[in-house]
């Protein structure tokens, strides 16, 4: 076996997460043709349903903000070499700081005041839930992967207990707490520019897409333009040569992981504060992995994760109308589809690289023969 | 005498619910020590858990179920292979990818199949699940409470697949 070719940087970055794409869709065309219904039928009742009206396109824009905020997640700590499967934990915790940052000051301080407040509590709830794992892996040299894995589960039983001991609304069966005071919601963009004039019909889509894209332009910034980015992705390409510039690998594994857990905290801000307004049970709802597949497909490049995140977000929303509309498709094929994603576009990435590669490399090589 | 029995009991159930945790590590074991982290065994029990009861539902046969569950599980592992030894893939994210398609691909396959809302069958026919193994004289040693309860719970009475698995340790060593 040779070594993967390589290949132009626009087709790397953009032919080969297409290609790959195509396969992983021909796979789940095979499986729904299994499952007993037609592919195209399939999928042309998943594009209207994710994008067929403004309210479905809002839905998935919806989606798509979980998706960029936990993608993004997973970008940063793959720069810098680890992979940060613990983003559903680490996003489920920030959650619980922005509904604990909204229980406490709704009725006491305005909008505006709260807003600040929520972010920096999802940020820092988030990148505390990243704070053990990556400490772990930095000093002790304990698997990331194994602790965040692990510390999905902690999450998940710390945040059942906090809801059904301690914040549950008194009175009621389910382990919700109470409704947050209108201020402590985050306004939707079809109300924003509702007020500007322009109508659009109303969906969940709230500001928190907006700092979603504001978190993407962050990452780009600091991964390339800063000097902390640029040790971030040394120590990603080879911690031997990082420790030899004088970077300190631990530290900078730290940094990552610290920004990461902020960044997966983001999705409390949309779920939490713009769309439930109450902290209730499982809200990430396994958003945290589909950050995987979405940093993969996306190249761990803020516009490619954008353009993932979309993608993602009009399967579910999509994938919800088929599950409604084909009897013998559930929810679960859209799992199916994310995992065969993943599965193209993350582990198989060199089966189409080498032949690109390959035909790329002859037909440069023909160029000059002429 | 009531805490001993209990205490029997218990450690029979635990040699009952470590079965599946002993196959996983001795699973884990082998591909660990040919330099493969295999975080994809959660994807390939399920795989093969899936497999197997709709094949043993469909056929009647046990035997039948169990080497369609082995079979899935190779094949998921053929595709990890693929993936990352063939052409140098990330162990991890191959070994995701398996795990999240198969859990989506469970339930997709069994609505499908046999439209029971992503069930399989309930196994109840003789003949289509494994049944308790029970040793001779197990009934009369019962009576007995040391060493006959210990002969009754905890070496009699467990699946065929549980002695497997515990056969499997000195072989595997």
């Amino acid at each position: 076996m040779s070594a993967p070719g390589r290949l132009p940087r626009w087709a790397d970055l953009g032919l080969l997460p297409v290609v790959s794409l195509l396969a992983a869709l021909a796979a789940s065309a095979a499986i729904i043709a299994i499952v007993g219904e037609s592919p195209w039928v399939a999928l042309r009742l998943l594009a209207a349903g994710a994008f067929g009206s403004q309210e479905a396109a809002g839905y998935t824009l919806y989606y798509a903000t979980n998706f960029i905020f936990t993608g993004l997640a997973v970008a940063v700590a793959f720069h810098a070499g680890l992979f940060n499967i613990g983003c559903e934990g680490q996003a489920y915790v920030g959650g619980l700081g922005v509904g604990l940052v909204c229980l406490g000051l709704d009725h006491h301080w305005p909008f505006w005041a709260i807003l600040p407040v929520a972010m920096c509590a999802a940020a820092g709830f988030g990148a505390a839930w990243a704070f053990i794992p990556a400490w772990l892996q930095a000093r002790r040299g304990s698997h990331i992967v194994i602790t965040t894995i692990m510390f999905n589960f902690i999450a998940s039983a710390l945040m059942t207990y906090l809801l059904v001991e301690v914040l549950i609304k008194p009175g009621q069966q389910s382990p919700e707490t109470r409704e947050f005071a209108s201020s402590a919601w985050l306004p939707t963009l079809p109300a924003l520019l509702g007020r500007l004039g322009v109508g659009v019909s109303a969906s969940p889509l709230n500001l928190a897409f907006v700092l979603a894209l504001a978190a993407a332009a962050f990452v780009w910034v600091y991964v390339w333009h800063t000097r902390w980015g640029y040790e971030l992705r040394t120590v990603g390409q080879n911690p031997s040569a990082a420790v030899y510039a004088g970077i300190s690998p631990p530290r900078v594994m730290l940094v990552a992981m610290l920004l990461s857990g902020a960044l997966a905290g983001g999705l409390g801000l949309n779920e939490v504060m713009g769309v439930q307004h109450r902290l209730l049970l499982d809200f990430p709802g396994g958003a945290g992995f589909v950050g995987i597949a979405v940093a993969l497909m996306g190249r761990n490049h803020p516009v490619g994760i954008f353009l993932a995140a979309v993608l993602f977000g009009a399967l579910y929303q999509g994938g919800s109308q088929l599950s409604f509309d084909l009897p013998r498709i559930n929810r679960d094929m859209v799992v199916v589809i994310q995992g065969l994603v993943i599965l193209a576009c993350g582990a198989l990435e060199n089966l189409f690289r080498t032949p690109l590669a390959a035909l790329f490399a002859r037909w440069r090589h023909s160029g000059e023969g002429d | 005498m009531e805490t001993y029995t209990l205490i029997v009991l218990l450690l029979a159930a635990t040699i009952r619910v470590a079965t599946p945790l002993l196959l996983a590590a001795l699973a884990g074991m082998f591909s660990e020590r040919s330099g493969v982290i295999d975080l994809g065994l959660e994807g390939k029990m399920l795989g093969a858990a899936f497999a197997a009861a709709a094949v043993s539902a469909v056929t009647g046969s046990v035997w039948a179920g169990l080497a369609a569950g082995v079979l899935t599980s190779v094949a998921l592992a053929l595709l990890i292979g693929f993936a990352c030894i063939t052409h140098r893939g990330n162990q991890v994210v191959a070994a995701m990818a398996v795990n999240i398609m198969v859990a989506g691909l469970g339930p997709s396959l069994a609505l499908a199949w046999f439209n029971l809302g992503g069930q399989t069958p309930q196994l109840d026919a003789p003949g289509q699940r494994f049944v308790e193994i029970v040793w001779p004289w197990a009934e009369r040693a019962r009576e007995t409470p040391f060493p006959g309860l210990l002969y009754a719970e905890l070496l009699s009475g467990h699946s065929l697949v549980v002695y497997l698995a515990a056969a499997l340790v000195p072989a595997g060593a």
